[in-house]
């Protein structure tokens, strides 16, 4: 576990030095990570994740005032998750379910700044090009998922974390 | 490669589109019938100014001080707003681009400046009372 989380960290830290193309469309690497703790080990596991990459992973990057929206966008995110991995696998793909995520992590982050500045605008203004890029991460971000999920099923389960 | 594609994966592209959409529709309420023409400028939550677009060629230049020398400097023209430089970490309100129509916003949250782009909504200007 404690693997899994210091990875998401690096992944968030690492990630902020990366130029985004859209503003505020990031690609999400962590991301990767909770899926997988989501389909190995389960809600809890995925949860704790993203509850501590959001705290330390911001304080890390150097702009603490990012937690309040990590925190929102992940947690939301996580459940959402959750719930159609859990529930609804039949119905929905990996890659699905990770552009899901990825919608409701951009959900949560701009609609706790609209609430934070009381301007929907800022809502209206953001959701789409923010929903584009949702798609194009969740894919992205599910597909690398998918292929670590694969991967580690086929291992013995000592061996990934020994 | 093969990509899997299941049923519920359409239901949530349809949820983003109605999003989208909802959004576009919106903008465009925040904005119908009325004419872009001045910006306000919040930092932190409290409303600091607001600002006429100039008319025609001119542009002006508002330096938005966001406290302990964060800056952002705010770009007026007559077609709309932007953020030419700021010293934020992450840039977005930077390359955000121009905000034209009223109801659009541009966000800097590590500075935690709001600038929104509002409208009057009044056809005309109210006729002047003539002495007799």
């Amino acid at each position: 576990m404690a693997l899994l989380i210091s990875q998401a960290l690096v992944l968030h830290y690492l990630e902020s030095f990366i130029p985004s193309l859209a503003p505020g469309a990031k690609l999400g690497l962590a991301n990767i990570l909770s899926l997988v703790a989501l389909s190995l080990f389960g809600f809890r596991e995925a949860m704790t994740i993203v509850v501590i990459r959001s705290i330390l992973g911001p304080i890390l990057a150097g702009s603490p005032t990012g937690i309040l929206y990590s925190l929102a966008g992940g947690v939301l995110s996580c459940i959402v998750m959750a719930v159609l991995y859990h529930h609804f696998r039949r119905y929905f793909s990996l890659l699905g379910i990770s552009v899901a995520g990825a919608v409701f992590h951009n959900i949560g982050q701009i609609l706790t700044a609209s609430l934070l500045y009381g301007s929907i605008g800022i809502l209206f203004t953001y959701l789409p090009i923010l929903m584009l890029s949702s798609v194009v991460t969740g894919n992205f971000i599910g597909l690398v998922s998918k292929h670590i999920i694969g991967f580690l099923n086929h291992r013995t389960f000592y061996e990934q974390i020994g | 490669m093969k990509i899997p594609f299941k049923i519920g994966d359409l239901l949530i592209y349809v949820f983003i589109l109605l999003l989208t959409a909802g959004s576009f529709a919106g903008l465009y309420r925040m904005g119908a019938g009325s004419v872009a023409d001045r910006v306000t400028v919040e930092v932190d939550g409290k409303l600091i100014a607001t600002y006429d677009l100039p008319k025609g060629d001119k542009q002006e230049e508002v330096r938005i001080d966001a406290g302990n020398g964060r800056y952002n400097l705010l770009r007026l023209t007559s077609s709309g707003a932007f953020v030419k430089e700021a010293n934020c970490p992450d840039q977005i309100c930077v390359k955000w681009g121009k905000i034209t129509k009223p109801g659009q916003t541009i966000v800097c949250l590590p500075h935690k400046v709001v600038i929104s782009m509002i409208g009057n909504r009044e056809e005309e200007p109210p006729l002047d009372d003539i002495a007799s």
